[in-house]
């Protein structure tokens, strides 16, 4: 073997040959590997910035979030419409006694029935609970109490071989709340439309008439990483609750036009400060109607109506007894008319008896007070530019979500809170675990051996999920939470695995458009490797000068790609660059608001990769015209060319 | 009278016989020994004849090489025997085919005899390994071509020390050895040129001072005049005639060139692979 100095100063004068079939070599395989190196530039960024804001939140805990699969099937199972149905016959027939002992009229035929008949198509019928009746609700009790969810003891249980650090809790409002009615009051007023604070599984999702559909409580020690500066997550000195808001909410009740989606982001990163300096400042109140509550308060808004309506029709007769719209925000539902007479009013009274002996409350109406400690971002954020966001929400889930999150304690701190997020476990009040692992490793074995996975393929259509999982030994289903480092090994991972195989994928093509050139340029100094052997050179020595030229030439195309790659990752880093940043201090509440979000990383395995496999795929090329090229008769390669 | 008549006649028998002798020497190529006589009669160059009688320093032993050219053998050079001492210059003559290049390039040890042996001094070079060879050519034979190659990126200098690239000689050893060689030939002041800055007869003088980078025992030029105009081509002929003298190298030239033939101490001609004349 000769120096490798002189073996490189041989092997560039082969580079000065054939200048525009190396070039296009050059420019045709570093693009191949452009794009990798693009891709590795930009993902690698994307993954450090979102692990750097990440630090932010829950970063560096392991935490997974367990849920019971909610069973639905019972709602027509016939041994549970049967029950309903006797219920609610035993309810009829006490309702008959009452109403009799009590001398007021009742019609049996009033009555919802607690299970509802229904055509399947094709001639069908089938029955299902009703879930807002009376008698379904004990229904469900009863099944509730004689089947309950997994809880904190099984998740305990499975749990334990892991090595747990903590665990935690969550509930969200359920979403039947039985006629109770809860509203957000802007500018401190109730709102009377009908259509706005009702409870619904698919209510809104932004502002503040999200709160219904996503007021949730989770344990302190998940909280405590997102609240403001500044803030706590105690009962305030005025009574106030602590809650973390959406961002859109939080601009509503600062009464902040909401900035157009084509807003710069210099202009949304202004926007986030101004919230956060502002946010904390904010008092804002919920209405609370029980039911009874709520029924007159429809009653008086109808009456009103109708009134409104009559009132240029000379014969109407206004109702005797006639409700009024509160006085005051979240007030009573004030009698407004009352002409009845004696026997009528002795009625009213017996009916009232009547409903109560039924369950139904007396009025009651109820004001909270919260105080934001915290914003978190909205699902569906307009924060960023569409593409922007896309990318974003691709790589990133935002650490709490989007909910509206009130710590635990308060529901013992506040009976009212207490009453409304247990109404019922089927309607989904059933509480979400969380389980702390001290290594990322325990967190990802748990998911693994411990998530009951609704592979649709062998699930089946009308099966029961909780029984399905329960039949598996396996109770919940288990999912990384908060801590998107699992996400996010799990993301790399992922992008590892891609980058190698197109790597590899690309490599062979690029050897392919290498070989030609190599091959060529090896074929072109047929003369001069006799030559070289004359005057004494080695066959290793004249395959050392070809390997260290197919080396060069991979390099150059290897520099080239990485170039065109940083000048991508750049262009993408300029453009996209201060929206993630918006999207990302927004995502994880960065206290930092001068962190940036840089989209391009040197991730040096994948640039040593990128090289190797450029290197590789040029020394392929140059393997088989190089083994051809040794085995020629020097002088025959002479006297070719003379 | 009658003597003088018979003198003439007796004369020219012998002129005819002397040129059917000469003839022969040629192996009845007519355009062959017609170049020589023309080569030896316009020369400009006289050389002295030198006789050496040092150590024989090439042998051939019943030499042969066969190319297979589609089912045919055909024997390029036949049971050739030569000896070759050490200072002596060379000439490989005959016409075209005559298996000259052939028997220069197993001498170089660049081709494998189909029989015979090949001895450079003590070594016998058909038993070495290519490896062994490779190392052997460096150091001991030095090779001048009819086209020159020399490497058309490298600066003059550079290109003198490519033989001492690959016997790993130090770089700073190597460059001293070539501005020594391109002034012995008169290219001191070509040093940092490229070869195509160089003219043919420079070019040469550069190959032959790149064949000697290495201190050789022995020189094979082939053709080396066959690419220059004939002020050039004497004055290749004159170098080697200076190489021979100031380094003691063996010299053998395989060439179609009279003058160049003339100025050899001994000229063998081959004829259809065989030697005619030694």
């Amino acid at each position: 073997m000769i120096r490798v100095y002189d073996a490189t100063m041989l092997a560039l004068t082969k580079l000065r040959t054939r200048k525009v079939r190396l070039a296009i070599t050059i420019i045709v395989s570093g693009l191949l590997f452009s794009g990798l190196a693009g891709a590795s530039f930009i993902i690698r960024g994307a993954i450090n910035g979102v692990t750097d804001f990440n630090r932010e939140g829950l970063g560096n805990r392991y935490i997974t979030q367990e849920y019971g699969q909610a069973s639905f099937t019972f709602t027509s199972d016939e041994t549970v419409l049967n029950r309903a149905v006797a219920i609610q016959k035993d309810l009829v027939a006490r309702k008959k006694a009452a109403a009799k002992d009590l001398d007021i009229p009742y019609d049996p035929s009033t009555e919802m029935p607690a299970v509802q008949e229904f055509d399947t198509g094709g001639g069908g019928k089938a029955r299902s609970l009703n879930f807002s009746t009376p008698a379904g609700r004990q229904t469900i009790a009863e099944y509730e109490a004689a089947h309950p969810v997994p809880g904190q003891t099984d998740l305990d249980h499975i749990a334990k071989p892991y090595k747990p650090k903590a665990f935690y809790v969550s509930r969200q409002l359920p979403y039947d709340l039985g006629g109770t009615r809860l509203q957000v009051l802007k500018n401190g007023q109730e709102s009377f439309d009908q259509q706005q604070g009702g409870k619904g599984m698919f209510g809104p999702t932004s502002g503040t008439d999200s709160f219904v559909s996503s007021w949730s409580v989770m344990s302190t020690d998940l909280l405590k990483p997102f609240i403001l500066p500044g803030q706590n997550l105690a009962q305030g000195a005025d009574g106030s609750a602590p809650i973390i808001v959406p961002r859109s909410a939080a601009e509503q009740l600062l009464q902040l036009k909401q900035l157009p989606a084509s807003a710069s982001a210099k202009a949304r990163l202004d926007r986030t400060k101004e919230i956060r300096a502002k946010a904390p400042s904010v008092r804002f109140s919920v209405c609370y109607r029980n039911s009874t509550s709520a029924s007159l308060l429809d009653q008086a808004i109808a009456t009103k109506a109708e009134m409104d309506k009559n009132k240029n029709t000379k014969d109407y007769q206004k109702p005797s007894l006639v409700y009024g719209l509160p006085t005051e925000p979240c007030g009573a539902v004030p009698i407004i008319r009352d002409v009845r007479t004696y026997d009528e009013k002795i009625l009213a009274q017996h009916q009232t008896q009547f409903n109560q002996m039924f369950g139904e409350e007396a009025p009651q109406q109820q004001t909270v007070s919260f105080r934001i400690v915290g914003i978190v971002p909205d699902i569906d954020s307009s924060t960023g530019a569409i593409g922007v966001g896309q990318i974003m929400r691709s790589l990133v889930t935002s650490s709490l979500g989007s909910n509206w999150y009130m710590p635990i304690d308060q529901l013992s701190i506040n009976p009212l809170f207490a009453k409304l997020f247990t109404i019922s476990v089927a309607t989904g009040g059933a509480p979400t675990y969380y389980t702390e692992f001290k290594t990322a490793a325990d967190a990802k074995r748990f998911i693994e051996k411990e998530n009951c996975d609704l592979d649709y393929s062998h699930f089946g259509p009308n099966q029961d999920p909780l029984a399905y999982c329960l039949a598996k030994n396996k109770p919940f289903t288990v999912t990384a939470y908060g801590n998107n480092s699992l996400a996010l090994e799990s993301a790399s991972r992922t992008f590892a695995k891609f980058f190698k195989l197109a790597a590899l994928a690309v490599s062979v093509i690029a050897a392919v458009i290498m070989m030609g050139t190599v091959g060529r340029m090896i074929a072109d100094s047929r003369r001069e490797t006799a030559v070289f052997r004359a005057i004494g050179a080695k066959k290793l020595d004249i395959a050392q000068i070809y390997i260290i030229y197919a080396i060069c030439l991979s390099l150059l195309i290897a520099g080239f790609a990485l170039t065109i790659g940083f000048v991508g990752a750049s262009l993408a880093n300029h453009h996209y660059s201060s929206d993630l940043t918006v999207q990302a201090i927004n995502a994880f509440n960065a206290t930092n608001l001068n962190k940036t979000f840089t989209l391009y990383a040197f991730y040096w395995p994948d640039i040593l990769l990128l090289v190797g496999l450029s290197v590789t795929a040029g020394l392929l090329s140059a393997a088989f015209p190089l083994l051809r090229n040794l085995r020629r008769n020097p002088i025959r390669d002479m006297r070719d060319d003379t | 009278m009658k003597t003088t008549q018979t003198n003439t006649k007796k004369q020219a028998a012998a002129a005819a016989s002397a040129a059917q002798h000469f003839l022969a020497s040629y192996g009845n190529d007519l355009e062959a020994a017609v170049n020589a006589l023309r080569g030896a009669y316009t020369s400009t160059i006289r050389a002295p004849r030198h006789q050496s009688s040092g150590p024989v320093l090439v042998r051939t032993e019943n030499l042969s090489k066969q190319y297979k050219v589609g089912k045919q053998h055909i024997a390029a050079l036949d049971n050739v025997s030569i000896e070759i001492h050490e200072g002596e210059f060379v000439a490989f003559t005959g016409p075209s085919g005559s298996g000259k290049s052939t028997l220069l390039q197993l001498i170089g040890g660049l081709d494998k005899p189909s029989q015979g042996i090949v001895t450079i001094g003590e070594q016998n070079l058909t038993k070495l390994s290519d490896r062994a060879l490779s190392n052997f050519r460096n150091k001991t034979i030095g090779f001048v071509f009819q086209f020159f190659y020399l490497q058309p990126f490298l600066n003059l200098r550079t290109n003198l020390t490519v033989p001492a690239i690959f016997a790993r000689t130090r770089r700073k050893d190597r460059l001293l050895a070539a501005d020594q060689l391109a002034e012995a030939v008169g290219l001191k002041d070509r040093l940092s040129h490229l070869p195509k800055e160089m003219s043919g007869g420079q070019m040469q003088r550069a190959a032959i001072a790149r064949a000697l980078l290495n201190k050789p025992k022995l020189i094979l030029a082939d053709e080396p005049t066959g690419n220059l105009d004939s002020a050039n081509g004497d004055a290749i002929v004159e170098l080697f005639e200076k190489v021979r003298k100031d380094f003691g190298t063996t010299i053998i030239v395989v060439t179609h060139d009279p003058k160049v033939a003339a100025h050899a101490d001994r000229e063998i001609v081959l004829k259809d692979g065989k030697v005619i004349s030694l």
